[in-house]
């Protein structure tokens, strides 16, 4: 079988001509790649950004903020000093709604998912291919409507919408006239379409297209992490929509959903965020435990410990997710019994997820492990994502919250798990299937220089923000008393590091494709079982144009 | 699976492709008994006192009717072994080998807990015990247990087909009242006759598949008095709405006509020789008994409607 | 491996479960996003200030 696949001839029926290849593309692995370098720019862009915000917190006072308002809006004289301190804003704001919907959701659910689980389920694309295709090219316009939000006007002689990704009115409605933040409503409601495009997709595909044989119990946890994240897409996506919606008549049309002074209610809007906002943190991560998975066993040469257990494991972390929405929000006034119960509901979480971490451990027990670069970054994951979920835990309580509300020891709390969760499962991912979706073997040096060089200044610019939150610093402001100093410098040097990290990563994808080491059907060897190594690599244009009876 | 085959069926195996449309999967739902449960949920959720906005309302009666259909796929992935041996069951999707038993099951599982949860967050959580008891009720107490085990299972069974109005009452008023209990007792005392009439005419059916129904238990003459009976008790139920004041004169009237039609019919059932081959009168009787449901809740309808539009009680 | 090749009818069959899903699938999606605006837009105006 390996190597002679079912290719019955040498011409793969390929469209001619790059536009009708890419543009007009309806194949899931070329859709796949498409969102892979979508995400990779979206990810420069917003890493940019928060470099940008690193370097104007490496000390104290205002460093770069008034020159790059002089340099990019215009701003002259003290008027910059203004103009830059909401342009900080517009950076945080920027950066988190790039991370989330433009750079890791494209990533994991637009690019690994579109590539593999349809191989991995046995089946020769998705249900929908042309959807598939909307999906994607919904994605740009979205992205360009929030990049030109940052160059319109927001508040009265400001650029840009400055409210946090999180949007809360009144700063959103009242606080911030100008048009950019329409534009950016409007480019979370095109993104948001997408991505239920994408789950619609993703569902049908995996409940109707697997292989005669694939069972739901026997399917790659890869293909059940999607599943189940398209189910909180689907889910959660419309309430966002909802919420937003009300916030453009708010804005626009003159109602009053939440404008306490004609009777409605700013606490409302962020009821109705979180209620999308919570099940969202757990649609970047339940792909990201999906990789793991596979990647763990693999270079164990082993199953996966508790298949089932994983299994149901991310359906409990997705059912529970949608019930704890309102530990975001501690401090708005909830009554006491309300607090109780979003405490005890939040530690709820931790279970699942105890299991799948006790999993992973378990998989690599006794195992045959080979370190090689993929498990490297899956092993960081573990070990990363883990402290991100032990603060979770603490922030759970409300009492804590109380005084860690809104403070660099949250932001350093999602960090740990999005940005040294979810992305270090994302390098995983990358180094794990680029063999297979190139043909090419990557540099092992290069690949490993990447993940310390990450693995330092991404702990670097992290790990010293859990003291200054503890020290009591907020976060989203431009500036800071002197006593934070030292953290914070520490932080932007890691910043920096993680930045040389990138550009080592963009170098190694360019060192690979300028090589052509060939790669070889399946370079991980026994231990890599699902059916994407059954394939050539790169797979045939059009893999499994007769099913495979899975046993 | 868990599905153990020890008869020679075309039932498809887990590693075959299905021939099944969308369709098919409509027809595991049991499209005709969620239409009652439609109509009878939909009665209870407008004879209830309160408002609930249509939309809301229309998702009700939707999760409802997706939960009933749930519980009848799953008795479907149950009872495949048993259906392929009757005739009225053997063209069913799961027996004929047209679905696999793993999808059924994965399709009913599925919908229990997405209307259960769909109607929890939408309506209230009170409604979503309940409608997640029935699905336990039919699918576990009904089908794995009482079915196959005692001559009764119809008898106490017929509560989950009886709960849909008592759910949509809870789906306004977030309770469970006296007058929702006497529409369930409309449902729940009508089942027997129902079914024993059914029963009467498909002995045959129900012995070859061993399902210990009252006629093969306990013999015909046994099961027309209990025919008997039960038609009476629902004949006297249909008019307990107005007895209680919550449903019109008018509406007591079509159901105590309706009521003595039903025990008309069912004397006739009574009076048929032991050993009929032909049962015509049973099989009067069973359509009759459908006719009478409908005639009563239809009335019900009707009163609520007049009640809501009007303000007044007819 | 062994390997399956479709029949017409299975494949057609296959095409309407996929249509019926995506269809009942957007229908949700639909019905969430009308549900939220009717549960919380005019339901803040109800309540007692």
């Amino acid at each position: 079988m390996a190597g002679s696949t079912v290719a019955h001839d040498d011409h793969d029926h390929k469209p001619k001509g790059f536009v009708r290849r890419w543009l007009y593309s309806t194949n899931h692995k070329d859709i796949g790649t498409l969102y892979l370098i979508f995400a990779i720019m979206a990810g420069i862009v917003g890493g940019l950004l928060s470099i940008a915000m690193r370097m104007e917190l490496q000390e104290p006072g205002i460093q770069i903020f008034h020159g790059l308002a002089a340099m990019v809006y215009g701003f002259e004289g003290d008027s910059a000093i203004d103009g830059g301190k909401h342009m900080y804003n517009v950076f945080t704001t920027a950066h988190g709604l790039i991370m989330i919907f433009f750079m890791v959701m494209p990533a994991l659910i637009g690019g690994f998912a579109n590539w593999m689980v349809p191989i991995m389920i046995g089946a020769p694309d998705m249900a929908f291919p042309r959807m598939n295709n909307i999906s994607f090219w919904l994605l740009p316009p979205a992205f360009i409507l929030l990049l030109m939000s940052m160059f319109v006007e927001g508040p009265a002689g400001a650029y840009g919408t400055g409210g946090g990704w999180t949007i809360y009115p009144p700063l959103s409605t009242t606080g911030q006239p100008g048009p950019a933040m329409d534009f950016a409503i409007l480019s979370l409601h095109i993104a948001g379409a997408s991505s239920i495009l994408g789950a619609i997709n993703f569902i049908t595909t995996i409940f109707n297209m697997r292989a005669p044989g694939m069972t739901l119990h026997k399917m790659p946890l890869f293909a059940w992490s999607v599943l189940i994240t398209a189910f909180l897409l689907l889910l959660s996506l419309p309430v966002l929509a909802g919420g937003i919606t009300m916030l453009l008549t708010d804005r626009n049309f003159g109602t009053a959903f939440f404008a306490p002074d004609a009777g409605g209610d700013p606490i409302l809007f962020q009821h109705l965020f979180w209620f999308f906002g919570h099940p969202e943190v757990y649609i970047l991560i339940l792909p990201a435990f999906g990789i793991v998975s596979h990647i763990i066993s693999t270079f164990s040469r082993k199953p996966v410990f508790g298949y089932l257990g994983m299994a149901y494991a991310m359906v409990a972390i997705g059912a529970v997710g949608f019930i704890v929405w309102a530990h975001h929000m501690y401090t708005v006034g909830l009554s006491l019994n309300t607090q109780r119960y979003f405490v005890f509901a939040t530690m709820v979480i931790a279970v699942p997820t105890g299991v799948k971490i006790f999993s992973w451990i378990a998989t690599m027990w006794g195992g045959s492990i080979t370190f090689r670069t993929p498990m490297l970054w899956a092993i960081g994951f573990i070990f990363l994502f883990t402290v991100g979920g032990v603060t979770g835990v603490q922030l759970a309580n409300a009492g804590l919250d109380r005084a860690m509300h809104d403070t660099y020891y949250v932001v350093a709390h999602f960090h740990y798990v999005l940005s040294l969760g979810a992305v270090f499962a994302i390098f995983a991912g990358w180094y794990y299937w680029f063999p297979k979706m190139t043909g090419y073997m990557y540099n092992p040096t290069v690949a490993r220089i990447h993940f310390w060089v990450t693995f330092v200044g991404v702990n670097l610019v992290f790990f010293p923000q859990h003291f200054l939150g503890l020290a009591g610093m907020p976060r989203r402001y431009i500036d800071y008393p002197d006593a934070f100093a030292g953290w914070n410098a520490v932080s932007s040097y890691g910043s920096y590091i993680s930045g040389v990290g990138v550009l080592i990563f963009l170098f190694g994808v360019w060192e690979a494709f300028a090589k052509k080491r060939i790669a070889g059907d399946n370079p991980w060897g026994e231990g890599a079982t699902t059916l994407e190594w059954q394939l050539s690599s790169p797979p045939p244009y059009h893999q499994w144009e007769q099913l495979p009876r899975i046993k | 699976m868990a599905m153990t085959n020890d008869y020679e069926a075309p039932v498809l195996a887990a590693d075959q492709m299905m021939e099944g449309d969308a369709r098919d999967f409509f027809a595991l739902l049991k499209p005709r008994v969620m239409s009652l449960v439609v109509f009878t949920a939909l009665v209870g959720l407008l004879m209830a006192p309160g408002e609930i906005h249509p939309f809301i309302g229309f998702i009700a009666v939707l999760a409802i009717a997706v939960g009933a259909g749930a519980s009848g796929a799953l008795n479907m992935w149950y009872d495949a072994d048993i259906d392929i041996l009757m005739g009225r069951t053997a063209k069913r999707p799961v027996p004929s080998g047209r679905i696999t038993p793993d999808a059924t099951l994965a399709f009913g599982l599925f919908l229990s807990v997405f209307s259960v949860a769909v109607l929890g967050l939408t309506v209230n959580w009170l409604s979503a015990g309940l409608l997640a008891f029935t699905i336990f009720f039919y699918a576990v107490i009904y089908t794995m247990w009482l079915k196959r085990s005692t001559p009764h299972n119809i008898v106490i069974g017929g509560a989950a087909g009886a709960f849909p109005p008592i759910i949509g009452w809870a789906c306004v008023t977030n309770s469970i009242s006296l007058e929702s209990i006497a529409l369930f007792a409309i449902i729940f005392l009508w089942t027997p006759a129902h079914f024993w009439a059914l029963a009467l005419f498909k002995a045959e059916d129900y012995g070859r598949a061993g399902v210990p129904m009252l006629p093969n238990v306990s013999g015909e003459r046994a099961t027309k008095k209990q025919i008997v009976l039960y038609a009476v008790l629902t004949a006297v139920s249909g008019v307990v709405p107005t007895l209680m004041g919550f449903a019109g004169i008018a509406c007591g009237i079509v159901a105590a006509v309706l009521g003595i039609g039903f025990i008309r019919s069912s004397w006739r059932v009574f009076k048929m020789p032991d050993g009929d081959e032909k049962m015509i009168p049973a099989k009067k009787l069973f359509g009759y008994s459908l006719l009478y449901l409908f005639g009563v809740f239809t009335a019900l309808l009707v009163d609520a409607l007049v009640q809501k539009f009007f303000g007044v009680m007819v | 491996m062994e390997h399956v090749e479709l029949s017409e009818q299975q494949k057609k069959a296959r095409r309407s479960r996929s249509v019926a899903i995506a269809v009942v699938l957007a229908c949700l999606a639909v019905m969430f996003y009308v549900v939220t605006i009717i549960k919380v837009g005019p339901g803040i105006f109800d309540r007692p200030m």
